[in-house]
């Protein structure tokens, strides 16, 4: 073995140990990530539920099939989305004595109307800001409920959120919730989180 | 100077006390508002959490007490929760922590009747308790109504009173430590400004003690220079003994220059040089100073050149006395350490103000040697005082005074002194000073000295007092000699007896003296002769500098060693005398001269003419040889070391025959 071999032999194998590390690293972080993101839509769901349940009006969002239709939103994730929707079917089976049907709807398919109006929207993706923007302006139109458990989508405009503090609460964007006139009862908002766009 | 120094330091002392007041309070003000605004709430806050940690388990048996179906177990099973939660302690503070609850539900989703189980529990008022609102969830997730409950701040106060306490004991140790800090800098600058007060006190000992010293060297020398000055005029002495007179004379006249020299530094010292400027005329200022120089380069035989811008102004308005002493200083140290070479003293105009009234002239004055010259590191050095004593380099004689001198005078004068030098090939001392151009040419001081013998009209009386001896015999001896009687009076009690005795026509009056002193003397005399005329006489720098002799009633002042031509001065215009001057009767001593041959007496007229001193006392040393000229060559050697030139002229034309 020459003087470079005895030389280079270990310096590859460092180096192939320092990638290794570099990969391991990186997923972690990412695995990190997707175990907080999925850890809030899948706390978010009984709030969503409280929330909805709190609707004055739940009673006049009941479909003609006499469900009462949620949607689970994606943007272009429909494996998680698929696993999501049925994460919150299963703990949504009936609110208020309704039955209720989650359905896994595209954000495209929602908004250019391939769709009718649910009774609540759960987002199941982070959105970009045009896109939840977009997804807000037609809550706002149809005086539904747009959930999101992700944050900093209800100071964006979302109607309701998480607010993960040393407890979680609901968290209510006051700005949207005026302008879509759903009608929330007052227990809840007494014991919900408030942001006011115009303050 | 001293009391605003003094000022100084006090108003640095509260200076200091002031800003740690200032640091204390900002310390006791910061330490307060870090609790109100940054611990408190903080604390506040945690224990805000543990309030809704708390109130949300509490909920959460609420909740399930409230889903009963059936109405009895409801009851009985809210009734349990009620008294789990009213019941459970704090295991720190030993207090409750839920102090009282409400309820409000929400009687679509609750089989009650509405209002009937909205009800309050417990404490409901609580000061200072956490009010917590809290969901109560279904099993459906369904919100079934709203908890408030009061959670106990026992969690809070003590967390806070742990906090306080270990705040307010930081607080004492840093307001200790502060004030330790602040005692230990008082204790240090009273004890720094001690030794200063030490510093000065010593300074201005070590000044007084020059002052003195002076003084006691000054006394002895005035006698020393009195009887030499006697001896040179008597010509049977100096046949026997010129060498040795002449010796004595320099060696005292030497002396005489570094005790001026250390009372010029003790006196620049305490900042107490004065100038006093005068009408001076440039061209007979810079040639006296040139004679000299070049005399005494042509005795280490090197070159002196002198240079002088042609327009410079015929009268300026300067202290000629310390003008002269500074470019002397500069132009001998020059010499001294030049070897061989060159010695240039460079006089240029480089600046005036306006013409008309108020007129200056800024003049530059180098002096430029290729001697040794100086490394740049030890410029400073060279005007440090005394330095010149530790400097085994140059193995020069004198105080190594002159240069700080010289520079304070240069200051004191407007200028700058500047040095450039470069080891090895030579210095450039240099400084420029701006000054008044007179108006009126002043007249030339009149250089020549005639000789005096006696004076007209009656013999006056003087009295001379001074305790010492041979200060008073060398006063006897010179005012004899020019035909006064003299009285003597060895302390002021003897002397205020003498004069009302023997009613002399002036008194020399000593100051310094034991038993009664001058002053005591003087005022003793001016309660029965208010008009006699008594002159003060002392060595004493200080005194003569103060001004206190005028401010006794003393005539006129007289320093020690005593010039001739001032004695003569003072005593003309206290008498108002005439002279009589040895050359009025010259033809007696005309006879008892024998003359050199007229081609010498030519030649030295035109050595005298040019001032061209050099080339006189080489023709003077010649004569020397012959014993028959000597009586000749006595009576112009005194003339040629005063550079009385005009003088010199006079006599040597006198005898000429053609």
């Amino acid at each position: 073995m020459s003087r470079d071999e005895k030389i280079a032999r270990p310096l590859g194998g460092l180096l192939v140990v320092l990638a290794v590390l570099c990969l391991l690293t990186q997923l972690a972080h990412s695995q990190g990530i997707n175990s907080f993101m999925e850890r809030r839509v899948e706390l978010g769901f009984r709030l969503f539920r409280t929330l909805l349940s709190a609707d004055q009006d739940l009673d006049k969002r009941v479909d003609s099939g006499g469900y009462l239709p949620l949607y689970l939103l994606y943007r272009d994730e429909s494996e998680d989305a698929q696993r999501f929707g049925e994460g919150l079917r299963r703990q949504s089976a009936v609110l208020r004595g309704i039955p209720v049907r989650v359905e896994v709807v595209s954000l495209d398919e929602l908004l250019v109307g391939a769709r009718p109006v649910p009774a609540g929207l759960y987002l199941g993706q982070p959105l970009f800001k045009r896109e939840l923007r977009g997804l807000v302006e037609y809550g706002v139109a149809n005086g539904v409920v747009v959930f999101s458990p992700f944050e900093g989508d209800v100071e964006k405009g979302a109607l309701a959120g998480v607010a993960v503090e040393s407890r979680v609460r609901p968290y209510i964007n006051d700005t949207t919730l005026k302008r879509s006139g759903i009608r929330i009862k007052s227990f809840f908002l007494r014991v919900a989180k408030h942001y006011d766009e115009t303050r | 100077m001293k009391p605003a120094k003094n000022r100084w330091y006090a108003s640095s002392r509260w200076l200091i006390s002031l800003f740690f007041v200032v640091l204390l309070a900002a310390l006791v003000l910061s330490l307060g508002r870090y609790w109100k605004t940054v611990l408190e709430p903080r604390l506040r806050d945690a224990a805000n959490t543990q309030a809704q940690t708390l109130a949300q388990a509490q909920a959460t048996v609420l909740a399930i007490a409230l889903q009963e179906e059936n109405t009895d177990a409801r009851d009985r099973a809210l009734q349990e929760a009620v008294h789990r939660i009213l019941l459970a302690t704090d295991p720190g503070s030993g207090g409750r922590l839920i102090r009282g609850f409400t309820v409000q539900l929400d009687y679509e989703l609750i089989n009650a009747e509405a209002g009937s189980l909205d009800r309050s529990y417990g404490e409901i008022d609580c000061k200072g308790c956490f009010n917590v609102d809290t969901a109560l969830i279904g099993r459906e997730d369904e919100l079934l109504g709203v908890a408030g409950f009061q959670v106990g701040d026992e969690f809070f106060v003590l967390l806070s009173s742990d906090m306080q306490g270990k705040l307010y004991t930081e607080t004492a140790l840093s307001f200790a430590l502060l004030v330790v800090v602040w005692v230990l800098i008082l204790v240090l600058f009273k004890r720094l400004e001690r030794a200063r007060q030490l510093l000065e006190t010593s300074n201005l000992a070590k000044t007084r003690f020059m002052a003195n010293v002076s003084h006691e060297l000054r006394t002895p020398l005035n006698a020393i220079l009195g009887y030499t000055h006697l001896y040179q005029k008597d010509r049977s002495l100096m046949e026997r003994y010129a060498n040795g007179i002449q010796t004595i004379d320099r060696s005292a006249q030497h002396l005489l220059l570094m005790i001026n020299d250390v009372l010029d530094f003790s006196k620049a010292d305490s900042d107490k040089l004065t100038l006093s400027p005068k009408e001076v005329v440039l061209e007979d200022f810079l040639d006296g100073l040139v004679e000299m120089s070049r005399v005494r380069a042509r005795l280490k035989d090197i070159a002196f050149v002198h240079e002088r811008y042609s327009g410079l102004p015929a009268t300026v308005l300067v202290d000629p006395t310390r003008l002269r002493q500074i470019l002397l200083n500069l132009l001998n140290n020059a010499i001294k350490f030049t070897a061989k070479g060159v010695v240039t003293f460079r006089v240029t105009e480089i600046g005036h103000g306006p013409v008309g009234e108020g007129e200056n002239v800024m003049l530059r004055f180098d002096v430029c040697d290729t001697g040794i010259g100086i490394p740049k590191d030890q410029w400073d050095a060279i005007f440090v005082p005394f330095q010149q004593l530790d400097n085994a380099h140059t193995q020069a004689e004198g105080t190594g005074l002159g240069l700080t001198i010289s520079r304070k005078l240069v200051d004191l004068m407007g200028g700058n002194l500047n040095l450039d030098s470069t080891p090895g090939k030579g210095s450039t001392f240099w400084f420029a000073l701006s000054l008044p151009v007179a108006q009126v040419s002043a007249p030339r001081p009149e250089v020549m000295e005639r000789v005096v013998s006696g004076y007209i009209g009656q013999p006056r009386r003087l009295l001379s007092v001074d305790d010492n001896a041979y200060n008073r015999d060398v006063m006897r001896h010179t005012l004899e000699q020019w035909g006064f009687d003299v009285e003597e009076a060895e302390d002021g009690r003897q002397a205020v007896e003498r004069v009302n005795r023997q009613q002399p026509d002036l008194v020399l009056m000593d100051l310094i003296m034991p038993d009664m002193d001058g002053f005591a003397a003087l005022e003793a005399i001016r309660a029965t002769h208010p008009d006699l005329p008594v002159v003060a006489v002392t060595a004493s720098m200080r005194l003569s500098e103060d001004s206190q002799w005028a401010e006794a009633g003393f005539s006129d002042f007289l320093t020690k060693p005593i010039e001739e031509a001032a004695l003569l001065d003072t005593l003309q215009r206290h008498l108002h005398l005439q002279w009589i001057y040895r050359d009025d009767d010259q033809p007696a001593i005309n006879a008892a001269l024998e003359l050199p041959p007229q081609e010498v007496l030519k030649a030295l007229a035109a050595h005298a003419r040019r001032h061209n001193i050099l080339d006189l006392r080489g023709e003077l040393d010649r004569l020397t040889h012959e014993p028959r000229f000597r009586a000749f060559v006595e009576q112009m050697e005194p003339l040629v070391r005063g550079y009385q030139f005009k003088r010199l002229l006079e006599i040597l034309q006198a005898h000429q025959t053609d």
